[in-house]
């Protein structure tokens, strides 16, 4: 509405998100959160040891972390905010006033992380003996330290967005930190990144020790001990955590057949979470039992199966959210709660300030016998039409890509020519059948636009364009001219 | 079939495990639920202690360390092979007889008693020495 | 030229002051570019060396030397980024999200080129020794590097420029129309000029302070290699007594005044004249002096680049402030419509 809209059609705009967050939280738990604490533990062990090997290994796998971390890591933890501020800047916009000092904090801590591992990484062949060598383990475990308050920090801000506590009355920081989600998130996050480290620790020992037999085993089983030590943790953790559903949302689970599909989702994640924590655990039995033995693939099994289960649980973070970006504030159109009075008498399209054209390809399929009025006419009720979809559909939706609304209209209404009247109706009653989906935020005019917008795109399949491709138009109601005109009245009065 | 045997007799706790993966192969093709929880169960617990009864010979043993680490190799890898054989169980009798579940709850029991054989070999006197915390 | 839109702004407090905002955008912006400049003049710096290793061997050497300084560099700028990038969303909130939505293709695509670059950049590092019968494909490694980082601060400063013109943002239509505004491509040398500069000093204070085995290394002089960053400092530096004013005086009209800015970066240009002396005696120096004055251009450099982060916010506000009170005022009628229509309609609770 106020922001220029960005939309991929294809990919959809979630889907930006979804990849480049996934692939942040594999990192940060697996590499960093998870892994720091077990190359300290293996530096510190060396050295009491006095075994070089074990000094030598643990090098090789930080090293490996400090590659990828710095690179993918660091930038994909960027990229988060780069595109959630390209898919919903209403949201990230309003919960940075809030949280911007916890955010901000957070940033030190990632300044100081960020410096702990390259010191820790880069110093590691210089300071190598007596002092200089338990300098370098303090460090190490200095730096296993701030990575988990890094996580702790920004699990309280998604705890946060699920479950507001009493944000809407108390829009303050402290509020926040203090929700009912927090602790049963970093109960569970904490053990999980510490087991996925184990695994794929086990993956890096079997890399790197191959032909010292010795120290593979004994590398090995310790892997597999530390992955074991914290199964009943994550157990624990995620038990809580799936307890501690917002009342809300444990209430959708009572309404009707369609929440069918979020329970499914639900449980669906339970079964991962327990079967991939049990074939962590085969793997790890594994290793212990017999470490020589390990084929090089068998780690990466567990791993895959943590990446789905990360995957599918953030899904249902995203999920359970809904139909809210910030609980009970902001839906996940982008709209405030408190405007809904106000744009379902008004409109949508009578306060937005952007319009995204409709490109000339995207203009296609309307019918050609009509005379250049009536022509006229329909390009500019389609035009509302793709400025209400845009408006309210388009930051979950798109037009043809993934979660297409015309996907979702072809599997209710078969392939014929779809009534207008039901698409009208559906959508109207949406948020009453789907307790996921926002009600819808315009007049019953625009939810026929809509209507006839969604018909024309079953004939059009060129996809949606976003601002970013088709530009704006602005709308003449809200220039500069007309609101200093309005301003220069109001001060006249 | 003759190195077979020369290879089952080298260590008598190999006997056992194929033992336990013969048993658990026909329970499992009798496909009675409440016959293979109870069977199973019974397993379990036998090996379960045999397994017990080795470990608090290795625990006497080390009377003099008794290093955190040490512990943990010793009663984490039973203990973690008892509660994944009691899920498989789970499993089992969760599920329709031939469903998927049902095939992963039977892999998954079949795998984790033979481990507690294997394991519960491992303690006996003279066995593998533990990771030693010199 | 199209109308200029005046948005809704988030109808939230802004969570501190905002002279405090202010001094943690620009102060950091200051430091995250500076580490920038080391990482994109070390990366020239050394594609620069190694090509002339080619013929010398030492120069080799020196360009190994130059390329592992860049490891901490990149992740000390990327991380310095995270805070100013944090501020200028929240103090202008719809003129940055704006630009970025309008750029959004080119915007997002700065991840995977950073990523590519940064790997790349390891690649060349870490594989120096083991590559040293393949320097055609080495070499390709920091080119292809290179390329990236000319590409990278184009489509920030598309940004940052776009940013500014609310008159503007009807009429774009994808990056490249935005790349096309003024006064990007000046700004865009500008920022070049500044990366060999500011790493020339960076080498300077690294040569200065490594041990004898280090300098040895390299095959040259300690004070070969302290002339050689003076050198990458001043030349540039001295071109920029050009393309700054050029870009100065390129810079789109304003609603605000212009006179702060002219004042301030009218001192800059004095101080700068002062510092470049400095540099060029240290280039003529002897061995034995050389480095003597490094503490006072270092300061005079401080001054500049605050000179040049305070100049760059007045402009800033000049070009928005007016718009700012426009947009203040339409969220404050927004919020009071919104009001309005909650009192007055039946009440209705949010669907769960």
């Amino acid at each position: 509405m106020d922001f220029p809209i960005f939309h991929l059609d294809m990919l959809g705009n979630r889907g930006l998100i979804a990849i480049i967050a996934i692939l942040h939280v594999i990192i940060n738990h697996g590499l960093a959160v998870g892994m720091m604490p077990l190359v300290a533990a293996m530096e510190w062990y060396g050295h009491k040891k006095q075994d070089q090997r074990w000094d030598k290994l643990a090098y090789k796998i930080l090293f490996v972390c400090f590659l990828i971390t710095t690179t993918v890591g660091a930038l994909t933890g960027v990229g988060i905010w780069f595109s959630v501020s390209l898919v919903n800047p209403y949201s990230i916009a309003s919960l940075i006033r809030v949280f911007f000092w916890a955010w901000f904090t957070e940033w030190l801590v990632f300044i100081t992380e960020v410096i702990l591992i390259v010191s820790y990484t880069l110093t590691w062949k210089k300071w190598r003996e007596g002092k200089d060598k338990i300098r370098h383990i303090k460090l190490g475990f200095a730096l296993a330290f701030f990575s988990w308050v890094t996580m702790a920090i920004i699990v309280s801000i998604l705890g946060f967005m699920m479950d507001p506590g009493n944000w809407l009355a108390d829009n303050s920081l402290w509020v926040g930190f203090t929700n009912p989600m927090y602790l049963p998130q970093l109960a569970f996050r904490t053990p999980l990144a510490l087991m996925q480290a184990g695994v794929i620790a086990m993956f890096l020992i079997l890399c790197f020790t191959r032909r010292d037999k010795a120290l593979r085993a004994d590398a090995m089983r310790a892997a597999g001990l530390w992955t074991m030590l914290f199964a009943p943790l994550m157990l624990l953790g995620g038990w809580w955590y799936y307890s501690v559903v917002p009342e809300n949302m444990a209430a959708n689970l009572s309404v009707g057949l369609l929440t069918l599909q979020f329970t499914e989702w639900h449980d669906r994640l339970i079964q991962i979470v327990i079967g991939s924590l049990a074939l962590i655990l085969v793997v790890a039995q594994i290793a212990i039992y017999r470490p020589n033995r390990v084929p090089r693939w068998v780690p990466i099994v567990p791993l895959v199966a943590i990446i789905w289960m990360t995957g599918h649980f953030e899904r249902v973070r995203e999920f359970v959210r809904k139909p809210y970006v910030i609980g009970r504030y902001m839906y996940a159109n982008g709209m405030r709660v408190d405007d809904y009075p106000l744009l379902q008498r008004d409109g949508v399209l009578a306060h937005q300030t952007y319009s995204t054209p409709l490109t000339k390809a995207e203009a296609e399929a309307a019918p050609a016998n009509l005379s250049a009025a009536d022509r006229a006419a329909l390009l500019g009720r389609l035009q509302q039409g793709k400025d209400v979809f845009m408006n309210t559909c388009s930051r979950c939706h798109t037009g043809h890509g993934v979660n297409s609304v015309t996907g979702q209209f072809q599997r209710m209404l078969g392939d014929g020519k779809w009534d207008q009247a039901a698409i009208v109706a559906y959508l109207g009653n949406m948020h009453e059948a789907q307790p996921f989906m926002p009600p819808f935020p315009g007049t019953q005019q625009e939810l026929d636009l809509l209507g006839q917008y969604i018909g024309h795109l079953q004939d059009n399949r060129v996809p949606v364009s976003g601002a970013q491709a088709a530009g704006v138009t602005v709308n003449p109601r809200y220039t500069a001219e007309a609101v200093a005109a309005s301003k220069s009245e109001e001060s006249a009065k | 079939m003759y190195r077979l045997s020369r290879w089952l007799g080298e260590r008598p706790h190999r006997t056992t495990a194929l033992n336990i993966l013969m048993l658990t192969l026909l329970l499992a093709m009798l496909a009675q639920p409440g016959l293979f929880l109870l069977v199973g169960g019974l397993t379990v617990a036998i090996l379960a202690l045999s397994g017990l009864q080795g470990a608090f010979v290795k625990l006497r043993e080390r009377r003099a360390g008794k290093h955190p680490y040490e512990m943990l190799y010793l009663w984490a890898p039973g203990a973690t092979a008892i509660l994944l054989s009691a899920f498989g169980l789970w499993l089992i009798s969760d599920s329709e007889a031939g469903s998927a579940t049902y095939l992963l709850g039977v892999i998954l029991f079949g795998f984790e008693a033979a481990l507690l054989v294997l394991l519960s070999a491992d303690l006996r006197p003279g066995r593998i020495v533990v990771a030693e915390i010199r | 030229m199209s109308a200029t839109p005046v948005p809704v702004d988030i109808p939230l407090p802004m969570p501190a002051p905002e002279p405090v905002l202010i001094a943690v955008l620009v102060g950091f912006f200051l430091m995250h570019i500076a580490f920038v400049n080391f990482m994109v003049g070390g990366t020239f710096l050394t594609l620069w060396y190694e090509l002339k290793g080619l013929k010398e061997k030492r120069y080799d050497d020196l360009a190994y030397a130059v390329s592992s300084t860049i490891t901490a560099n990149k992740s000390i700028a990327v991380v310095l980024g995270v805070g100013p990038l944090l501020a200028i969303n929240t103090i202008y909130t719809v003129y940055f999200y704006t630009a970025n939505a309008l750029t959004g293709i080119a915007w997002i695509s700065i991840i995977p080129l950073v990523i590519t670059a940064f790997l790349l950049t390891y690649a060349h590092k870490y594989l120096w020794h083991r590559m040293e019968s393949a320097k055609t494909f080495h070499i390709l490694l920091v080119v292809l590097t290179s390329l990236i980082f000319l590409i990278i601060p184009l489509i920030f400063l598309t940004n940052i420029n776009l940013m500014l013109y609310p008159q503007k943002w009807g009429g774009v239509q994808g990056f490249l129309s935005a790349l096309t505004l003024p006064n990007v491509f000046p700004r865009y040398i500008h920022f070049l000029l500044a990366c060999p500069a500011m790493t020339g000093l960076f080498l300077v204070w690294l040569f200065r302070r490594q041990s004898d085995e280090e300098i040895a290394k390299t095959g040259f002089e300690r004070a070969d290699l302290i002339r050689k960053g003076y050198q990458w400092a001043l030349w540039p530096t001295a071109i920029q007594f050009l393309v700054g004013p050029w870009a100065l005086f390129t810079l789109p009209e304003v609603a605000g005044s212009m006179a702060g800015v002219l004042v301030v970066f009218g001192i800059s240009v004095v101080v700068s004249m002062v510092m470049v002396l400095l540099m060029a005696n240290e280039t003529r120096r002897a061995a034995e002096q050389i480095g003597r004055s490094f503490g006072g251009i270092c300061f005079l450099m401080l001054v500049v680049v605050l000179l040049m982060g305070a100049g760059r916010h007045m402009y800033r506000e000049a070009a928005v402030s007016e718009h700012r009170e426009l947009v203040h005022k339409r969220t404050q009628d927004y919020v009071a419509a919104a009001k309005a229509a909650r009192d007055a309609a039946p009440v209705q609770p949010p669907a769960q």
